[in-house]
């Protein structure tokens, strides 16, 4: 069974006003589709740069991504808008949802930009299934962190991707919001056969994952480590 | 793409986003000053150079001494479709059987007149009034001489009788003074009295009005080249009223001015808005591509946003641009002193509409590449900064482009396209100079912050911060409250212009023949009116030049401009002091108290046309005694249409004492006392004769009156749009002060620190602005002043400060009134959004 990432020496440069930073340096990791894994590691080792490549939002300056059969790192802006579409959802620790649309309209979004006809009902169906289904006409600024984070976590799986990149999902919510998000996650995940990329600062967390890596100064540092062990 | 989720973002944000709304004000304002400027400048100066046709009595005059134009040549000169009038003044003596009066007659034809119209007592058209041997006389002929309406008068061998009396007289301006007062016949009625004879000294005029759209300085300067020897003087309306033409020439100098001011104060509100709202929808933008969301299309979404809020704004702009015009045609008239035409001119808004569209285009473009650029691996950063993204190559090209095509249709737009270009050169090296500017006011803001008291330190690096909304925000401030300045000055610079030209006291009759033994009298009797006032009483005899610097007139090749100053007697004066407020062209006046041998002063004109300077004599032929007089100074062309009592020739005291002289008088009489001032004079001095006059200054003051009510309502209106772009430009710095004012508060900071934090940032960006604007505006103003209007400056104070003030109030005033709600606002959903 081929892998569904497939990260081959993968090199980031970002340019700041100080002069250039190496964000990632020599990555090479191989994730086998339906299995989760878990990143670890200090802040600014590049885990979040890692996943912004693998989502392709973000170039890498050199090597190859290959992610759900396409090679991410050569598509252009737009085919990698339409491939992101259809194989990667994405959760992110800050929830980014779209102020002005409500709850059912911000889990249709990534149906309605692929033009699907029945978004609203999807969308409808994956909030009741993170227990939402009374929450649909609230607007983000009406819903507390931990639902927030729910209808995020619909929208990143309504379009049933391949692929869900996970950055510290649980990261803004407090500890009994945080595990109850954590189980919805896993479940939900598993439950759509989906790959889990998932960053976290959380030990117990990462120890969920099938298997888990740890990431410093831009490199996958040390072995990996399999579920059953750090567990 | 979904074209539905598009709709749904764009009208969900834009209802979430009241701030827009400064797009769709400074657009609507922008376009409506356009528009109205664009629809109501042709007819405002046309209406402005009709006047100017109507004093002359046509677009062009053809006079000729003696004769009149032969009619084959006439037909070879008239373009088709104008008309002719043709019209004869010729002094000469009314007679009753028991009195006689010297009066200046006027015949004139069935045509006449071409514009304006006369208006008779009682009230008839003039060909009534004419028909059958009748006669129109001014009001002064009728008490001069004892006569009523219906009374027979005899002029050379034929008899007239008194139909009417002249009212008003449309074309009252031809020549200083008239000898007697206005006398209109039928033309063909004066070629029967016989005084019309070959030599007699009647002045012929054809008169034309030429087919609308003809320019008719063109068509004057075309008849001047092709007919070098003619015998008639061709004369424009422009011409005949120099300082009108120069006054509507700067009128229409200011009106492009003034709009390209309200197009570049609107244009920054729109930048300013788009770039804060922009800002606040990095995230959502960032998000959205995340989820598959093409960059193209995302940008199209805010683009598509923007668009419609244009559209609301232009849409808006032409409604109120067009109903304007047609509001003060409603408005009492004598309210707003300009002929507003009551109708909508398609062109006009067409380019008012597609230069508001090139504005949004470009002044939205630049913050739309960059929200573009921002990178939606962001969201894994902590945000970003519309300043942290940079337009690619192409964004510019596209920018340049919609700058080119916004700058033709200025160009296209304005009325006159160098002072356009003059100023949009000016407007871009006046931006980087303020630019500059508020840099280093910036960095001086940073240097002061590491020494200021520690509560003064935040406000002040707010000021400071580099890439933050300072910047611009103070550019635009700084460039709105100039270019009001701007306007403000230059249009007090014409404001004063005009001023200098309509005297605040105009004289409505001039009194000759008032002999020197009778001054006391005369002045006695007008005293019993309080409301009279003589503005000027002047010696004045009659002179003719004869020899100019020793050669006889006839041997003289005079100038075409001077020509008519030889061919008969002119009246003249001395003065021992020069006419008040006058600069000299060149030489000196004579000392006061000076007696030595003749000086003459004359107008510069006449001795460009004689081609002569100080020091040349020139000798004239004073009742029938040769007199030469050193020419000692040259005087600016004389301005006949101001209502001074102007002399060609000024001459110093002395000599011309001792001969047979009268007085003349200009004086200002209320209209109502006027009938019995002149009864009382009439019985007190009977051959002091009255010429009423005010028609004529009138027309010409009403004119003015017009031009500068124009351009006040101009100053006004762009002053209302610039207030509207500064507060946008405020709207930008109060988005900051929410999210710095929750992390504050959060950091325990107490309701009065926010007050004193955001009180003291308010105001130092309106200094910041202000100083910019100050030294900006004032300069632009002068160069326009002296360079553009070729009018003197004078720095109005209260303009530049009011302006300048008004940025500070407004600054200010908008940071205490967002104050209060900024800081009793929960801090924690701001943070929780954040």
């Amino acid at each position: 069974m081929s892998p569904l990432i497939r990260a081959l020496n993968v090199h980031l440069t970002l340019r700041a006003a100080s002069g250039p930073v190496n964000v990632l340096r020599g990555i090479d990791l191989d994730v086998e589709a339906g299995t989760s894994i878990g990143v670890v590691g200090p802040s600014g080792s590049g885990k979040s740069s890692l996943l912004a490549v693998l989502a392709g939002l973000e170039r890498p300056t050199e090597g190859r991504v290959l992610v759900a059969g396409a090679e991410v790192s050569a598509l252009s802006e737009n085919e990698r808008a339409d491939w992101r579409r259809r194989e990667v959802g994405i959760l992110f620790q800050s929830f980014h949802l779209i102020a002005t649309l409500t709850a059912l309209e911000n889990v249709a979004v990534p149906l309605e930009l692929a033009g699907d006809a029945d978004a609203d009902e999807h969308a409808r169906e994956a909030l009741a299934r993170v227990g939402l289904g009374h929450r649909l006409d609230h607007r983000p600024t009406q819903l507390s962190g931990g639902e927030q984070q729910r209808v995020a976590l619909a929208r990143a799986l309504v379009a049933k991707p391949r692929l869900v990149l996970a950055d510290e999902p649980t990261g803004n919510l407090d500890g009994d919001t945080a595990r109850q998000m954590a189980e919805l996650l896993f479940e939900a995940v598993r439950e759509a056969g989906a790959t889990l990329f998932l960053i976290t600062h959380d030990p117990s967390l990462a120890g969920r994952c099938d298997r888990q890596v740890r990431m410093a100064n831009g490199r996958l540092a040390g072995a990996e480590t399999p579920r059953s062990e750090a567990a | 793409m979904s074209r539905d989720l598009a709709l749904r973002l764009v009208w969900r944000d834009l209802k979430a986003s009241p701030h827009l709304l400064w797009i769709v004000a400074a657009l609507a304002f922008g376009v409506a000053m356009l528009a109205a400027v664009g629809t109501t400048r042709d007819t405002v100066l046309e209406t402005l150079n009709r006047d100017a046709a109507v004093l002359l009595g046509g677009d062009v005059s053809l006079t000729t001494p003696g004769a009149p134009v032969p009619a084959d040549e006439l037909e070879r000169i008239v373009p088709e479709g104008a008309r002719t009038a043709s019209v004869v003044t010729v002094n000469t003596i009314l007679r009753t059987g028991e009195a006689n009066l010297t009066v200046a007659l006027k015949g004139v034809d069935d045509a006449y007149p071409l514009y304006g119209e006369v208006r008779l007592e009682p009230a008839m058209p003039i060909e009534d009034a004419l028909s059958d041997g009748g006669l129109i006389a001014a009001p002064g002929v009728l008490t001069r001489l004892g006569l009523d309406l219906g009374d027979r008068v005899r002029v050379g061998e034929a008899d007239f009788t008194v139909r009417a009396t002249l009212v008003a007289e449309p074309d009252r301006t031809g020549g200083a003074f008239q000898i007697g007062p206005r006398v209109i016949t039928d033309l063909d009625a004066l070629e029967a009295t016989g005084i019309l004879r070959e030599g007699s000294v009647a002045r012929y005029q054809t008169r034309l009005a030429l087919p609308a759209g003809a320019d008719r300085d063109r068509f004057a300067a075309n008849l001047r080249r092709d007919h070098p020897d003619a015998r008639f003087q061709v004369q424009s309306a422009s011409a005949a009223q120099p300082g009108l033409e120069r006054i509507v020439d700067r009128l229409a100098t200011f009106l492009t001015l003034a709009s390209l001011a309200a197009l570049t104060t609107g244009g920054l509100g729109i930048a300013l808005a788009a770039r804060t709202h922009l800002a606040g929808k990095l995230q959502a933008m960032a998000t959205l591509r995340a989820l598959g969301g093409r960059p193209g299309w995302v940008a199209g979404l805010y683009a598509l946003q923007l668009g419609l809020l244009g559209a609301i704004g232009i849409v808006l702009g032409l409604v109120l641009g067009a109903l304007l015009p047609l509001l003060l045609a409603f408005l009492p008239a004598g309210l707003v002193p300009i002929d507003v035409p009551a109708t909508v001119s398609p062109e006009a808004l067409a380019i008012a509409a597609a230069i508001g569209a090139s504005v949004l285009a470009c002044f939205t473009w630049l913050p739309l590449a960059r929200a573009r650029a921002v990178s939606p691996a962001s969201l894994f950063r902590g945000g970003t900064d519309l300043a942290d993204a940079k337009p690619t190559a192409r964004d510019r090209l596209v920018l340049a482009g919609l700058g080119a095509v916004l700058l033709g249709l200025v160009l296209v737009a304005a009325d006159d396209a160098r002072i356009a270009s003059i100023v949009l050169a000016a407007l871009a090296v006046g931006t980087g100079l303020l630019l500059v500017l508020v840099l280093g006011l910036q960095r001086l803001a940073g240097r002061l912050a590491k020494v200021a008291p520690p509560r003064l330190r935040l406000p002040l690096r707010e000021l400071a911060r580099p890439g933050g909304e300072t910047t611009p925000t103070v550019l635009a401030l700084a460039l709105g409250l100039a270019l009001l300045t701007l306007v403000g000055q230059t249009g007090r610079v014409i404001d004063q212009e005009i001023s200098r030209q309509v005297p605040e006291r105009a004289p409505t009759t001039v009194f000759i023949d008032i002999q020197p033994d009778m001054r006391e009298r005369f002045e006695e009797t007008l005293a019993a009116s309080q409301a009279t006032t003589i503005l000027q009483m002047e010696p004045y005899l009659r002179a003719r030049l004869v020899r100019i610097a020793g050669v006889p007139v006839a041997e003289v090749a005079i100038g075409e401009e001077a020509a008519w100053t030889v061919r008969r007697d002119r009246g003249i004066t001395w003065s021992a002091t020069p006419p008040e407020g006058e600069r000299l062209v060149a030489g000196d006046w004579w000392p006061e108290d000076y007696r030595g041998p003749l000086l003459v002063a004359i107008e510069d004109e006449a001795a460009i046309g004689y081609g002569v300077g100080l020091g040349d004599t020139l000798t004239f032929n004073v009742l029938g005694r040769l007199v030469e007089a050193e020419i000692a100074a040259i005087r600016p062309e004389i301005d006949w249409s101001t209502g001074r009592l102007e002399f060609l020739f000024t001459f110093s005291p002395g000599l011309l004492e001792q001969a047979p002289h009268s007085f003349i008088a200009s004086v200002d009489v209320p209209m109502d006392e006027r009938p019995l001032l002149l009864q009382a004079l009439n019985e007190a001095l009977p051959t002091v004769t009255p010429l009423l006059i005010d028609e004529a200054i009138q027309a010409a003051a009403d004119v003015l009156a017009r031009i500068r009510a124009a351009v006040l309502a101009v100053a006004g209106l762009t002053l209302v749009s610039g207030l509207v772009v500064l507060a946008a430009s405020l709207a930008a710095v109060r988005a900051r002060q929410r999210r710095a004012a929750a992390i504050l508060k959060a950091l325990g900071a107490r309701r009065r620190d926010l007050v004193r934090t955001f009180l003291v940032e308010h105001a130092g960006l309106g200094a910041l602005a202000a100083v910019a604007a100050l030294v900006l505006g004032v300069t632009g103003a002068w160069l326009i002043a002296v360079f553009a209007l070729e009018l003197p400056f004078a720095l109005a104070p209260l303009v530049v400060l009011g302006v300048v003030g008004l940025g500070l109030v407004l600054t200010t005033a908008t940071g205490v009134l967002g104050l209060a709600r900024l800081a009793a606002q929960p801090a924690q959903p701001l943070l929780r959004a954040g």
